[in-house]
């Protein structure tokens, strides 16, 4: 069982991706998300605030989800939070590196609320551990 | 949660929409550098995004065609084929059908496009593309699912503290491109990146727009004020409680104006959304006419009315339209009356006091005054006598007259008889003017002026005939005294001499209606300029300037009532506002004042 009350970030340069998302974290249960439009704001975000779980798209401007995840992974303080990569499709074969640079898990969109679920649970479960 | 869904779905169309018009010009840009690799990667993110979202939604239609042009795009980008005419048109068509699902999705008409012949179209461009790997036939994702099994393990071992492992950083695939679109307060947003606060909010318009019809009633009510204090001031100017009244409403009066010129700009935006459309346009309507045209486009950052952005397209794609058509010579002209080859379009816009003004000019043909009052007879819309007496100016404005058209033969792109009129009907909807400046052989300007605000504006109080009557200020250059003997009689039209200059003049309660023009008092000349053509219109008061809001009046036509609206004056009295554009049109030409 999860806890709904952390905070959670959403990185997509597409607001109305962001929603999705958002939404489909909602539906899950989780209360408390927070947005950022690229990588760069993204990395200021985890910066300032207590995030405990990263869910972001890979194809943005200015930095990437590849780049921020590497930058999350490089920072003493950030390195051991989880991130969860939205991918398309045609992106699995890039999947590799995002699994060389430390991704915890990656979601193909468009996915289900079940699907995230069981990935975040998946994700949490073993950090636990 | 049925409204939340609705919510998103419109917001995906209007982000999906933006998207597609922040790509449309970096086509042309395409085609003009050849293979660029970072332009084909911000079109290829454009459509993976739109696709990503779609899929969410439940599009599948638009995630068909976003998934076929994406393929293309990708091995675009990653070199893998090579830029051909063929995939380009293969990819604009596909950006077009989206844009049409788009709308269908808008107005929930249920339309399902046929989309098979566009999607057979965007495989066999990939396919018959140069250096291609073989697809794998019928599957979708022929370019995915090579080095990863569809299922990679849902989870696996990535201990987060093996950074060593992380020896051969990846290029990032997707490099910044620096074209960054946000559809609101693009402006407003500081220099100052990151800080991790929010630079711009999405409003929805609604809520502005509420935002500036109290607005308006602040200024109305605050007009109000003004003219108590006035008479307050003036009846008791030692009583101390009414000049604290009279500093107090002089600040509410600062304070006003500046809330409306905020609120205004909450509504501006750049025109590039409207001009960013036009690259493509002109590339599209030269190819299908077989001319070489080139398009200068500046001042795109200039900020105008939503209104104004929505309105002003259709317009203007039909002056650009006319131009390429009608204006730019065939290539062999060209040529042979020794011009470049290539014909040139310019779009401009600035702003010029509280007026923003559009130019679109062409170096073609120039428009053909004679040929074009012969049409204007030959359509029984002038008789031959005011062929005759007609200025060159006058005549060019014939073009704007309903059911004009100076190709014999209608030509698919700007024929069909409806035309310049409607580019006049919509200009004057915004409540500004186009005029037309040509030289036969060098090319035609349209210089178009709107005003900076739709909604509050300045004005004259006049009164004519016994009523009151509000005049844009704006077109008014200057108010004079006259009497009887400055007025003379020139082939039927009275006219009047100021200061060695001579201006048409008529009485305004009679071109209201309000009189018969036999016992008019001349006291007041108001001079108007609209465009290039001056003219006097005699009133019998001149009672002040006032800013006022305009309220428009529902089933009134404003173009032969010359009534542009009402608003409540600061004596609470209800004026109608005069549109001296549509005056102007109607009075000067076939004048009998």
């Amino acid at each position: 069982m999860p806890d709904y009350k952390m905070k959670i970030l959403v990185v997509d340069d597409f607001a109305t991706m962001r929603r999705i998302v958002k939404n489909i974290l909602k539906q899950i249960g989780f209360e408390n998300i927070e947005e950022a439009e690229d990588g760069e704001h993204a990395y200021t975000k985890l910066k300032s605030g207590s995030f405990r779980f990263v869910v972001t798209d890979w194809n943005m401007p200015n930095l990437d989800g590849l780049g921020l995840l590497k930058k999350i992974r490089s920072d003493s303080e950030l390195k051991n939070l989880p991130v969860l990569m939205v991918t398309a499709e045609a992106e699995k074969e890039k999947v590799v590196e995002a699994i060389k640079a430390g991704v915890s898990n990656y979601v193909v969109k468009p996915f289900t609320a079940e699907v995230l679920k069981e990935k975040m649970d998946k994700i949490l479960s073993k950090m636990e551990s | 949660m049925p409204d939340e869904f609705d919510e998103i779905i419109a917001d995906f169309i209007t982000e999906a929409k933006e998207s597609l018009d922040a790509i449309d010009p970096l086509f042309v840009e395409l085609e003009a550098k050849g293979d660029d690799k970072e332009i084909i990667n911000e079109i290829f993110r454009s459509v993976h995004t739109i696709k990503g979202a779609a899929g969410f939604l439940g599009f599948q239609q638009i995630v068909d065609v976003a998934h076929r042009s994406e393929s293309i795009l990708k091995r675009l980008r990653d070199g893998e084929i090579s830029l051909s005419t063929s995939l380009m048109n293969a990819v604009l068509k596909s950006v077009d059908m989206i844009r049409l699902l788009l709308e269908h999705i808008k107005l929930k008409d249920g339309i399902i496009e046929e989309l098979s012949p566009l999607l057979i179209e965007l495989d066999s461009a990939l396919n018959n593309a140069q250096e291609v790997i073989p697809p794998q036939d019928e599957t979708q994702s022929s370019l995915t699912d090579i080095k990863l099994e569809p299922n990679v393990p849902a989870s696996f071992e990535i201990p987060a503290s093996k950074e060593d492992e992380i020896k051969h950083p990846i290029e990032p695939v997707f490099e910044h491109i620096g074209i960054e679109q946000t559809s609101f307060g693009e402006k407003t947003s500081t220099t100052t990146p990151l800080k991790g606060s929010i630079q711009t909010l999405r409003v929805d318009t609604d809520k502005i727009d509420k935002v500036m019809n109290l607005t308006g009633e602040v200024v109305l009510v605050r007009n109000r004020l003004l003219n108590i204090v006035n008479y307050l001031s003036s009846a008791y100017p030692d009583d101390s409680y009414i000049n604290n009244l009279y500093e107090t409403v002089s600040f509410l009066d600062l304070v006003t104006s500046d809330m409306q010129l905020s609120v205004m700009r909450m509504r501006m935006q750049p025109i590039k959304k409207v001009f960013g459309k036009f690259p493509r346009l002109v590339r599209d309507i030269a190819n299908s006419l077989n001319k070489d045209v080139d398009l200068i486009i500046s001042g795109e950052d200039t900020e105008v009315d939503k209104t104004v952005i929505e309105q002003i397209g259709d317009p203007l794609v039909h002056i650009i339209r006319n131009a390429i058509d009608h204006g730019i010579e065939s290539k062999e002209e060209r040529l042979s009356k020794k011009k470049p080859e290539k014909g040139t379009i310019s779009i401009d816009a600035y702003q010029k006091g509280n007026q923003i003004v559009i130019v679109v000019s062409d170096d073609g043909k120039g428009i053909d005054i004679v040929r074009v009052k012969n049409k204007a007879l030959d359509r029984g819309l002038i008789t031959e006598e005011e062929a005759l007496k007609m200025s060159d100016e006058s005549a060019i404005n014939l073009i704007f007259l309903p059911g004009f058209s100076t190709q014999d033969v209608a030509t698919e792109l700007s024929g069909r008889g409806v035309g310049m009129d409607i580019v006049k009907t919509n200009i004057s909807k915004l409540n500004g003017y186009v005029e037309v400046t040509t030289k036969k052989g060098e090319g035609s300007s349209f210089i178009i002026s709107i005003p900076l605000t739709l909604a509050i504006i300045e004005t004259l109080m006049v009164k004519a005939g016994g009523e009151r009557y509000a005049i844009p200020l704006t077109p008014v250059e200057e108010i004079t005294r006259i009497t009887m003997r400055d007025i003379y009689e020139v082939i039927g039209q009275k006219v009047v001499n100021i200061r060695d200059k001579v201006y048409p003049i008529f009485s305004l309660a009679v071109v209201l209606g309000n009189k018969v023009s036999s016992d008019i008092e001349y006291k007041y000349a108001v001079i108007v300029s609209i465009g290039n053509t001056k003219f006097c219109l005699a009133v019998d008061e001149l009672l002040g300037q006032e800013e006022v809001v305009i309220k428009i009046i529902e089933g009134i036509d404003t173009a032969s009532s010359y009534i542009l609206g009402a608003t409540i004056t600061g004596d609470g009295k209800v004026v109608l506002i005069l549109d001296l554009a549509s005056i102007s049109r109607n009075t000067l030409g076939m004048t009998k004042v």
